[in-house]
């Protein structure tokens, strides 16, 4: 059991100003058997209401609305948290055995899951080292569209990618596994891992560092991919250019 | 009769005159074209009628319990009645709306179900159209169209009066709806049913809105005027797809949605007419199981028959499919429209192989069903009655309580010997009128 400490500091730059702007922000990691949050501030410039809702995998997302015209939009969330790094205890949803577009599979990937055996962990694990044997840590070469069989095509990719692959071999054995974003110690992004289903729990596997998730994985959101775990999306009027800076920071105390 | 044919070519330019139109798409372009509406009614008897009511209803509340299960407990799933890997292989299904409880409890508030009549007058269930079923607005322009060309025809024939639809769906839209006003949502006039939308908006009463006219904040949806006031708004009459609907939630890349809405809808601040996720309960191979959700979840057996069906996902099923393919009519069951729709008996023999081999590779795709030799419908046709295969689209309100329009769209085809009556594939419409005893 660890106690940590996290920050999140996500920063939109605009090239020009933007109004009417609508987003999404999903970074509201909840307690539950698993990990304990208090604490949690959260601010937002330009100050708007940030009414929270749970999406249909869990997360809880806030929605924002920004009418007048701005440059920057700039979220901030801070808080505490108790992680026993024990496997979640939960029902498992028929959808995290259904591939979504991010995470389809093809002959090559399912052979990668070929001739595993053990319990759902074991061939979790063994199927992430065929992973990581098939492609590199690469910053820079993926994007947030990348596929699981682009990635694999490439060889190279970030946690991310090695996450959307690891899910498309588990799902092309019929194994449900869930994709989850959170944080890890350290400073920089999120990080992303997959929580494989056993039958009774989610067992967290980090593909990128090829270990099992333990007390110091914080998890903030979960979902079929990437996609439906994305910290922010939005919409805006206006031709200008983003950039988006984050920052994330989780220290144990 | 003679008093209406002899209007018909009135009747049809004053359709053109108010912009009764259709959109298609060929060829990836966009033309407008006009549903050629044909002056001899379709007839359906007071006492064929009162049966298609009770089916009508009874099919339609089914399917609402249905999708009210399919996104919370999937009961019908964990007790055997559908298989799971049929339901979530289901394109229509949105994981995206699991757990969503509709106001009041209604998914499908406007369905529109397709219906044939066997030369024995029995009639068969086509397909449900939970999603946007359009076309309700054709009949009841006709039809007032036809009062005024001759008032005597209505006043010597005991039919029912159809012009009440506005009103039921103005209730229905009321009784689901979040405080606030009414809003249709338009995708835009190049839509294939713009004309429907600005009609419905200027008989409900609500505002015919684009996706620029609203925005979503504390969760709610507000309507912007034209004057920049902004109201409140309780339901959204929206005629565009579910993956449109919000970029926030669906497609990302969606011009035309609003963004933040599914947040206001799952916060319970709007209402969604349609229910976003309706598409799971009318896939053409769910079709299959309605009337086993009938007998499920109303504990009775069904009024109205579904056309023989078999379902290539099951052995038994492929293997008859297999051998009786050119009897059959095979439908792609994620297209709508007709497109997908072939019939065995068209096919060359190496067509006929090529057929096999596709629902080889991919058996969950198609349904094949018996063709039904439905009746034909007198048509006038450059001044002489022919025959001519038509249906009848349905259309069911569920709000306070399930209600099916006294009338209905009824669609043929202009070709002799087809089968297909879609407005998109170029056929026709007439008015449908229930006697009133």
């Amino acid at each position: 059991m660890k106690r940590l400490c996290f920050t999140y500091d996500l920063t939109l730059s605009f090239s020009q100003p933007v109004w009417r702007h609508t987003f999404l922000f999903r970074f509201a990691p909840a307690s539950d058997e698993s990990q304990q949050l208090w604490g949690l501030d959260m601010a937002c410039r330009p100050q708007t209401q940030l009414p929270a809702t749970r999406d249909a995998f869990g997360n809880r997302c806030m929605l924002g609305h920004i009418e007048e015209a701005h440059e920057s939009l700039n979220l901030y969330v801070r808080g505490d948290a108790v992680v026993r790094g024990e496997p979640l205890r939960a029902d498992c949803p028929a959808f995290y055995t259904m591939e979504t577009p991010l995470t389809a599979a093809d002959e090559r990937i399912a052979a990668l899951g070929e001739g595993l055996s053990g319990a759902a962990e074991e061939i979790a694990m063994q199927a992430a080292e065929r992973v990581r044997a098939h492609v590199c840590y690469r910053q820079g070469v993926t994007n947030e569209r990348t596929t699981a069989l682009e990635a694999l095509a490439l060889g190279a990719g970030v946690c991310q990618d090695m996450a959307h692959l690891l899910l498309a071999v588990l799902r092309a054995r019929h194994i449900p596994a869930r994709y989850v974003a959170g944080l890890i110690p350290g400073e920089g992004e999120t990080h992303a891992w997959v929580e494989v289903y056993d039958g009774t729990r989610f067992i967290g596997v980090d593909p990128t560092h090829l270990c099992l998730a333990d007390d110091t994985y914080l998890r903030v959101n979960a979902g079929r991919d990437s996609r439906d775990c994305a910290i922010n999306r939005g919409v805006f009027a206006g031709g200008a250019q983003q950039t988006m800076r984050v920052l994330a920071r989780m220290a144990e105390v | 009769m003679r008093n209406l044919t002899d209007h018909a070519d009135s009747i049809n330019r004053l359709l053109s005159r108010y912009g009764v139109k259709f959109g298609i798409y060929k060829n990836q372009t966009f033309h407008e074209q006009l549903f050629p509406f044909d002056a001899l009614p379709r007839i359906i008897t007071h006492q064929e009628f009162e049966q298609l009511d009770r089916g009508l209803r009874q099919r339609v509340d089914a399917l609402n319990l249905f999708l009210a299960d399919v996104y919370h407990e999937k009961k019908i799933v964990k007790d055997g009645v559908l298989p799971q890997e049929f339901l979530f292989a289901s394109k229509g299904y949105l994981p995206e709306c699991e757990g969503i409880m509709p106001p009041a409890g209604i998914y499908s508030h406007i369905s529109g179900i397709d219906l044939v009549q066997a030369q024995d007058k029995s009639w068969y269930i086509l397909e449900d159209n939970l999603r946007i079923p359009s076309g309700a607005s054709y009949p009841l322009i006709a039809r007032e169209l036809c009062r005024r060309a001759s008032p005597q025809t209505f006043r010597q024939n005991d039919i029912v009066d159809n012009r009440n639809y506005a009103d039921m769906l103005r209730d229905m839209m009321d009784y689901v709806s979040a405080p606030g006003m009414r809003v249709i949502l338009t995708p835009g006039r190049y839509n294939a049913a713009y004309f429907e939308h600005s009609y419905l908006a200027e008989r409900t009463d609500s505002a015919l809105a684009s996706n620029a006219d609203l925005y979503v904040e504390d969760n709610k949806v507000y309507y912007r005027d034209y004057l920049g006031q902004a109201q409140r708004v309780g339901v959204i009459y929206r005629r565009l797809s579910d993956e449109y609907l919000d970029p926030l939630t669906f497609l990302p890349e969606s011009l035309i949605g609003v963004p933040g809405l599914m947040n206001a809808y799952r916060a319970g601040n709007v209402a969604i007419v349609n229910a976003p996720g309706n598409g799971v309960a009318d896939d053409k191979g769910i079709y299959y199981f309605v009337p086993r959700m009938i007998r499920y979840y109303l504990n009775e057996e069904p009024i109205l028959k579904n056309a023989p069906t078999y379902l290539p996902f099951y052995d038994e099923d492929y293997k008859f499919v297999m051998d009786n393919l050119e009897r059959l009519v095979v439908k792609d069951v994620s297209e709508a429209g007709g497109y997908g729709v072939v019939f065995g008996r068209d096919l060359s023999g190496e067509r006929l192989e090529n057929l096999r081999e596709t629902i080889r590779r991919e058996p969950r795709r198609f349904i094949a069903q018996e063709v039904i030799d439905f009746i034909d419908l007198p048509v006038m046709d450059d001044g002489k009655q022919v025959m001519r295969k038509a249906d009848l689209r349905a259309f069911v309100l569920s709000g306070r309580e399930t209600r099916v329009w006294p009338s209905g769209l009824t669609r043929f085809s202009r070709q002799p010997d087809s089968f297909v009556v879609n407005s998109s594939q170029g056929g026709g419409f007439k008015d449908t009128w229930v006697l009133s005893r």
